[in-house]
């Protein structure tokens, strides 16, 4: 499973796209057993929040499935 | 969302989008050129991931179908194989006879059969006369796949919703055009109300015929093709010049309800023949044992 930080710039029903502090955007769709929902996603790309996520690759399609997404703690 | 210029799709469509009118696409397909600009600014607005690079061997069309992270599909269709007399092909007559393409789409049908299978009320008609998904209601059932004529609607097994094509229903609260229909160079995807559509259609066709092309027709129109079978119109339709199934069309679409009161009057119907069978059968011989000591 990989991780990956950054912040919400686009969402689209339970897709999403991160800009990644550390590396290139990344296209994720949240899995059927994800801690989060569809319609939590909006409200953290309006806040613009840094958000942890834990993926795997999709097999057939070039995004990442997630499983798991939290807000980061804000920094200092 | 808010456009930045309002009412953007006056500019850009020559139409306004206000709730309570019907919207749609009129795809013609003799103006296709099969660039898939369409399919890239779907998957561009809509944030739906790439297909793992690949070639099919059929023809340019790498896509293969509709799923539900392809919301529109370029058909490409060549018309190679060996005429009637067995010879082939060698001449290629004007408006793409030879090779046809087609940017495939959810056609929005008004009834839809999906979402009148949809038990959750995940599926809806929109103020605009569209249907959508909406994904926090959809528990995934998968009800709408088989319903779906055209084999629209699919199951993404990673998130375990149904998605299809929206018509781009955030742009449209914005009065934006669908991203399709504003990335096709050729306006072979053309975006507006359904009446101004199907005039607007109904000209081009009787403009094809005067240049020679009697095979053109409307697919989905009200009165044509495609709307058959309890399907009154399709909001996405299109101008075809071959037969339906060529463009991976079914020649006769209709709505899984229409067979409905049909199949249940049938199994009713033998429910009762059976029923009156055992009543006359078990009835004489249980008559004749209950004399006996």
């Amino acid at each position: 499973m990989k991780t990956a930080t950054g912040i919400i710039t686009l969402v689209q029903e339970g897709r999403f796209r991160l800009a990644t502090d550390d590396g290139p955007p990344l296209l994720l769709v949240l899995s059927k057993s994800a801690d989060a929902e569809p319609q939590d996603l909006p409200a953290l790309q309006r806040a613009q929040a840094r958000v942890t996520v834990r993926y795997e690759d999709a097999g057939t399609v070039i995004a990442g499935i997630v499983h798991h997404l939290a807000p980061m703690e804000s920094r200092r | 969302m808010t456009a930045l210029i309002p009412d953007e799709s006056a500019l850009t469509a020559g139409t306004t989008v206000r709730p309570g009118r019907r919207y749609g696409f009129f795809t013609d397909t003799t103006l296709c050129i099969g660039c898939k600009a369409c399919e890239v600014a779907c998957k561009e607005w809509n944030a739906l991931p790439a297909d793992i690079p690949g070639l099919t061997g059929m023809s340019y069309d790498n896509t293969v179908d509709l799923s539900a992270d392809t919301w529109r599909h370029v058909l490409f269709v060549e018309k190679i194989a060996p005429q009637a007399g067995g010879e082939r092909v060698t001449t290629m007559p004007p408006f793409q006879s030879n090779w046809l393409m087609m940017s495939d789409v959810c056609k929005h049908c008004s009834p839809a059969p999906c979402l009148e299978a949809c038990p959750t009320g995940s599926l809806f008609r929109t103020e605009f006369d569209t249907v959508v998904v909406q994904q926090d209601i959809c528990n995934g059932c998968g009800y709408c796949v088989p319903a779906c004529p055209f084999g629209v609607v699919d199951l993404n097994l990673s998130d375990g919703k149904a998605h299809k094509c929206t018509l781009c229903y955030d742009r449209l609260k914005g009065g934006l055009e669908p991203a399709c229909a504003k990335s096709c160079p050729t306006d072979s995807i053309q975006f507006g109300e359904i009446d101004d559509l199907t005039e607007r259609a109904r000209g081009r066709v009787e403009e094809l015929r005067g240049l020679g092309r009697d095979d053109a027709y409307l697919y989905g129109a009200p009165g044509t093709p495609g709307a058959t079978g309890g399907i009154e119109r399709l909001n996405a339709f299109f101008l075809l010049t071959d037969r339906p199934e060529v463009y991976n069309l079914p020649e006769h679409p209709t709505r899984p309800a229409e067979r409905f009161a049909p199949g249940m009057a049938a199994g009713l119907a033998a429910v009762a023949g059976l029923t009156l069978a055992a009543a006359l059968l078990f009835g004489r011989n249980g008559g004749g044992d209950g004399g006996r000591p």
